[in-house]
């Protein structure tokens, strides 16, 4: 029941530590997001896509 | 489709257990894969045209925020990542069957686009910009409401999603045309 919730939290999460360039909280969020499956995707679509925009290495 | 796979199944059921009673091994026949693959592609073909594109029923007043953004033609530092991200999760639809919660889960980005519009079409937390987030929040009220309570307690939210993809695109006409009309040099 809480899947979503979850999901929507730690995607947040994880783009948060992305533009922040958290790397560990982004590493440790994206461990977590897999437990929701699919959504893990979109956190590493994100990070990748702001990595390459930006060119800010986190 | 679906009949003749519930027949085919519910025939060879005694073949095809997956440890059922008696705690038999499981014996899975190579058509077993075949069906799941014909289960998937029934419920996907099943799915109704329109729920395909389901940005509709998943933004809801925010898809009129992003209609403008993207017609505005605005960008910020970083804001191609959250349009990756909308698009990927978006492009899920093409291969669930379940739109609207695969979708969602690009919820985030999707208000962070919608906050970036605000913010452009407001640039200063005035009055205006109150009155926009509140009619914002307004607006997405109803499906609130409509996802919290039974399905027949708000009869009309299934139109009002349907209609959100028409006005979406009738406002990314108007800016853009608007943006034409500014970027056309005055005779005289």
């Amino acid at each position: 029941m809480l899947t979503d919730p979850l999901a929507f939290f730690l995607l947040t999460l994880s783009m948060a530590a992305t533009v922040h360039r958290r790397r560990f909280l982004l590493v440790a969020t994206l461990v977590l997001l897999a437990a929701t499956r699919e959504t893990v995707l979109l956190g590493l679509i994100f990070s990748m896509a702001w990595t390459l925009e930006t060119a800010d290495y986190p | 489709m679906g009949s003749v796979l519930g027949r085919r199944i519910s025939r060879d059921s005694t073949r095809q257990t997956l440890g059922g009673a008696g705690n038999r091994p499981v014996q899975l026949e190579p058509t077993v894969c075949l069906d799941l693959f014909v289960l998937f592609v029934d419920s996907a073909v099943r799915t109704h045209p329109t729920q395909r594109v389901a940005t509709g029923g998943t933004w809801n007043a925010l898809l009129l925020l992003f209609a403008s953004r993207l017609s505005a033609g605005a960008r910020v530092k970083g804001e191609l990542s959250l349009l990756v991200l909308v698009m990927a999760a978006t492009a899920q639809v093409l291969v669930s069957s379940d739109v609207s919660r695969v979708v969602v889960a690009g919820f985030p980005a999707m208000v962070a686009i919608c906050a970036l519009e605000v913010d452009r079409l407001t640039p200063h937390a005035t009055k205006a910009w109150h009155l926009l987030w509140l009619s914002v929040f307004l607006a997405q009220f109803p499906w609130l409401v409509a996802f919290a309570l039974p399905p027949a307690s708000v009869p009309f939210i299934g139109w009002a999603s349907a209609g959100m993809l028409p006005c979406a695109l009738g406002i990314a006409g108007l800016v853009s045309f608007g943006r034409l009309n500014a970027a056309r040099p005055r005779a005289g």
